[in-house]
């Protein structure tokens, strides 16, 4: 497979949170608004970056028996450098509101996902490319729910009004609004994805939670 | 045996290069990192300070509540800024920042941290302008750097010597944020535990 399809099969094809259903709790709680879904992304897309080429790495010296703790400890090294930079250089605002999620990017599913089910049996240059993919797949799908949040929410966007006078919806504000407007997302992947079957003469079942879908546990 | 001490060694190993990979990335962000912190800080306490601030100077705490003293350009002390906390609001504890002029009147009050709910619990805490996007893209978008809150703005200019939440016959009222009681109570709770710290401060 060319080295390009692994860095766009995460912008879309393998969406982690649209298709592969990773890193929901990332997911559901920081995506209140364009701007905290975007540093959330970022970070996660350099932690993701960082982990993938290093672990890696370290695949083929690392025994099998002892590979998950060392994959937990390399993402937990480049999560504390992610908040040690954010804390010198990151605006104090978003530092502040990302501040608890940070940490927990550690446990993020995706990254820990994809050093299992990816940088730990491919090359360096295709696991930093699948990083780079999964973590910009990541951002995008977080921004187009923290946009739409936000939108609906104040009607603004990045913080900027957009419509004047827009009533506050609260709900979207609060973690319940992310679990409707991420429905709604899922619902739509499925009607693109069932036009696209219809389109070529397939027939298209939605999926199922089921193990075919992840390898982590390599059953 | 021989197994074992294989994988400890490359665990050992992991965890030594993590270890040096973290030691290195925080001595490089450590002045960096005390910089912001510290830039915050001054950032936020100039805002309910006298424009003449040249620089603000840590003073002594009391009782919890921290306390800056504002110098002009000649190293004068021309007002306080004072920092307290309090742990009833709605999402818990929450900091307050209060200017303080050398006659104890209060010059302004912000919330520098706080969880409460947003949209509700929000009305008695944040000071937040709305910019509009046209009007950033049309350039023509001002920096309002201390935008007003009724409620936060209620408490200027009174003398810091306590408040309390509206009634007939009760010392300084102010009124609570309708649909944000327990916020508005938090925010006064924080508040009247600066205003005695201050007391404090004025009798030594």
């Amino acid at each position: 497979m060319s080295y390009l399809h692994e860095f766009w099969k995460g912008l879309w094809k393998e969406n982690p949170v649209l298709v592969l259903m990773l890193g929901m709790c990332p997911t559901l709680a920081v995506s209140s608004s364009a701007k905290n879904s975007l540093g959330m992304g970022l970070a996660t897309t350099f932690v993701l970056l960082g982990s993938n080429v290093a672990i890696s790495l370290v695949r083929n010296v690392v025994p099998g028996k002892v590979r998950i703790p060392c994959y937990i400890v390399i993402i937990a090294v480049f999560t504390t450098i992610v908040e040690m930079l954010m804390d010198a250089y990151a605006p104090a605002e978003l530092n502040r509101t990302l501040g608890i999620f940070i940490p927990l990017i550690v446990v993020n599913c995706i990254v820990l996902g994809r050093a299992e089910a990816f940088a730990s049996k491919n090359s360096v240059f295709r696991s930093g490319l699948d990083g780079l993919g999964m973590g910009f797949g990541f951002t995008l799908a977080l921004m187009a729910l923290g946009g739409v949040r936000e939108f609906l929410a104040a009607g603004t966007l990045f913080e900027l009004q957009v419509v004047p006078g827009w009533e506050p919806f609260l709900l979207m504000k609060l973690p319940s609004g992310a679990f409707i407007v991420l429905g709604f997302f899922l619902a739509g992947m499925n009607v693109l994805k069932l036009r696209q079957a219809r389109r070529v003469g397939k027939k298209y079942t939605p999926p199922e939670i089921d193990c075919s879908r992840c390898n982590i546990c390599n059953r | 045996m021989k197994d074992i001490l294989r994988l400890c060694l490359s665990i050992g190993l992991v965890c030594l290069g993590g270890g040096a990979a973290l030691a290195f990335v925080n001595a490089k962000t450590e002045a960096p990192r005390r910089a912001a912190a510290a830039r915050t800080l001054v950032d936020s306490v100039k805002l309910v300070l006298p424009p003449e601030t040249a620089a603000t100077v840590s003073a002594p705490s009391v009782d919890g509540v921290d306390f800056y003293a504002a110098q002009d350009s000649a190293g004068r002390t021309i007002a306080r800024a004072a920092v307290g906390s309090s742990r009833i609001g709605f999402g818990g504890e929450l900091k307050v920042l209060v200017g303080l002029s050398l006659d104890n009147r209060i010059l302004g009050v912000m919330v520098t941290e706080h969880s409460e709910t947003p949209g509700l619990g929000t009305k008695a805490t944040d000071r937040k302008a709305q910019k509009s996007l046209w009007a950033v893209l049309a350039g023509k978008a001002t920096e309002d750097v201390f935008p007003p809150n009724a409620y936060l703005d209620a408490f200027t200019g009174r003398p810091a010597t306590g408040f309390s939440l509206g009634g007939a016959g009760q010392s300084q009222p102010v009124q609570a944020v309708s649909g944000a009681t327990i916020s508005s109570k938090a925010v006064l709770d924080a508040v009247n535990t600066i205003c005695r710290a201050a007391q404090v401060t004025e009798e030594r």
